[in-house]
């Protein structure tokens, strides 16, 4: 890697030669968020109602009397599951009553804040998060364009200077590997602060036993999700350059994810906005996750494993690409 | 010494080159390379300077394998291989400081010193999309020669330049091969490459149709169309 400040210099000059390109981030942030904050401050917000403690608690009150008539009889009229079942519930109203947390259906894991305050930030920042990861998307495959198909003929001439393939193709891919994922860590970092920072109240969890979950690490958990989505679309847009000629093949992918943004904001559009009240929150999101989920919230082994998956899958396809670059014929 | 063995190169399944051979053996040689669109011509010389992989054959100068040579930087190899590239928002100037950084071991004054040569001197500090086709071509000749390579390959570099451009690039490219610079040179002018080289190979259909040592008694034209199957009062 001796060659490696020259080239990272020529891909600074390079870059700033063309900053009247990489400026149009700016607009295109601008207008998202203009967008998003007129659509979210104009959510509904009324229809929701929000119980007070003492409702909460004379809920359960009946609930633990009907469920406590059931355990005396469970022999004759329920099975091991509604003991089962029971026995979640009389935890779950311990808990709620030790913590102050509040309840969630842990059964169908659904709808879990809808109906109580304490989430606004938590809500926005998910929210806000999840919508921006598709302009996120975007600019991972336009960056993955960057790298080579733009660059082809350029390429050439840094081909004749006397530094390896593979120089040149680090250099300009960590360039723009690192361009493209930025963004999303830096909104990341500046979304978890404002998570931490507000006043949240934790999630009622159940894994095997209960626990509270913060809302910031909730939002940590699905950010870091995006932050990995983004840097595998970008492996993947780098890898179909490798393979397709530059145009237009090459502009599928990224010409399909702004469909996708455009299709998911208005086929959809009412029921996100609809449900995005201010208390209210909804997740939805086109691009799939493969498993890198976790319903119980926080970092758990599942999630970190899953982590890896896409990290390994994601540093496996640049790789590929970049011996299919060495191969290249240009 | 450049020599080329048996070469072959096929995309998918049409064969570009077949076993294509010849050698330079003298530094300082012109060798010219005509033929028909699709005959192979940039293919072969992409292969020469490695931005393309042959299926098979070598390609060595001095003995050694092209690409290390290269890469040791015992042989310099300087090309323009189909339209310049650069950057619109860059002078020319810019344009070649950016590429001649990426030389540890040229001189302050190379960036300049070629600017001077293509004759792209009082036009350096022009933005390079302000440029006429002559000056990027030119600017692009200007990058080949900026390292005083040994071997020069130029594709076709005639193409879309005034008459007073073609001279001074022809003026440019005998005084490069008196300094010892080899150099192989694509063009479909017959005339052009007539004028200037030592020798000329007729590539057709993948292979080399005819290898001319003496091309200035030779009629070159007559043959072109006579081994391309094409009527000189067509063209």
């Amino acid at each position: 890697m001796k060659n490696f400040k020259s080239i990272l210099k020529y891909e600074a000059v390079r870059l700033w030669a063309q900053k009247k390109w990489l400026f149009l981030i700016i607009p295109v942030l601008a207008a998202f968020i203009i967008v998003f904050s007129v659509l979210y401050a104009a959510s509904p917000s009324s229809a929701i109602s929000i119980p007070d403690r003492g409702t909460i608690l004379q809920g359960y009150s009946e609930d633990i009397k009907k469920y406590s008539d059931m355990l005396e009889s469970y022999e004759d009229v329920l099975g091991k599951e509604k003991v089962f079942e029971l026995t979640r519930q009389i935890e779950r109203y311990r808990f709620f009553l030790d913590t102050g947390t509040v309840e969630q259906d842990y059964i169908t894991n659904g709808d879990y804040i809808e109906k109580f305050k304490g989430y606004e930030a938590f809500g926005f920042c998910t929210y806000f998060y999840e919508m921006i990861t598709y302009v996120f998307c975007a600019f991972a495959f336009v960056g993955a364009l960057w790298t080579f198909s733009a660059e082809r003929h350029t390429v050439k001439n840094l081909l004749a200077a006397p530094i390896k393939r593979k120089e040149v193709f680090a250099v300009k891919t960590g360039v723009t590997f690192t361009a493209a994922t930025a963004l999303p860590v830096l909104s990341y970092v500046v979304l978890l602060i404002v998570c931490a920072c507000s006043p949240s109240r934790p999630f009622l969890m159940y894994s095997g036993g209960f626990k509270a979950v913060s809302g910031t690490h909730v939002f940590a958990q699905i950010g870091l999700r995006n932050i990995l989505l983004v840097a595998l679309y970008y492996a993947v847009t780098l890898l179909c350059t490798a393979y397709f000629k530059p145009l237009p093949s090459s502009l599928i992918p990224p010409l399909g994810t702004v469909a996708l943004i455009f299709i998911s904001l208005i086929v959809s559009g009412e029921r996100n906005f609809v449900m995005l009240g201010k208390a209210a929150f909804e997740t939805f999101n086109l691009i799939p996750v493969f498993g890198l989920w976790n319903y119980m919230g926080g970092f758990d082994i599942h999630f970190i494993i899953m982590a890896f998956v896409y990290l390994a899958v994601t540093c496996g396809l640049i790789i590929w690409s970049l011996v299919k670059f060495k191969k290249k014929d240009f | 010494m450049l020599q080329i063995e048996n070469l072959n190169k096929s995309f998918k399944n049409k064969q570009v080159l077949k076993d294509v051979s010849f050698t330079i053996p003298q530094d300082g040689t012109i060798c010219g390379l005509i033929g028909l669109n699709g005959a192979g011509k940039s293919t072969l010389m992409k292969i020469i300077c490695s931005l393309t992989k042959a299926d098979s054959g070598t390609i060595t100068v001095n003995g050694k394998n092209i690409a290390e040579a290269a890469a040791d930087r015992s042989v310099k190899i300087g090309f323009t291989i189909e339209s310049p590239a650069f950057y619109g928002e860059l002078t020319g100037r810019q344009n070649l400081r950016l590429l001649a950084d990426l030389y540890p071991d040229l001189g302050k004054d190379a960036v300049q010193k070629s600017l001077y040569l293509v004759g792209l001197g009082g036009h350096e500090d022009q933005k390079y999309k302000t440029y006429s086709l002559g000056m990027k071509q030119r600017l692009y000749i200007a990058y080949a020669i900026i390292t005083n390579p040994t071997l020069l390959i130029l594709d076709e570099p005639f193409n879309g330049i005034d008459p007073v451009t073609v001279k001074i690039f022809k003026e440019l490219l005998k005084s490069l091969a008196q300094s010892g610079t080899t150099i192989l040179v694509s063009s479909h002018s017959i005339l052009d490459i007539q004028s200037i080289c030592d020798r000329v190979l007729i590539l057709d259909n993948g292979r080399i149709a005819y290898d001319c040592n003496d091309v200035q008694g030779e009629n070159l034209e007559e043959k072109f169309y006579e081994i391309t199957g094409g009527s000189g009062s067509a063209q």
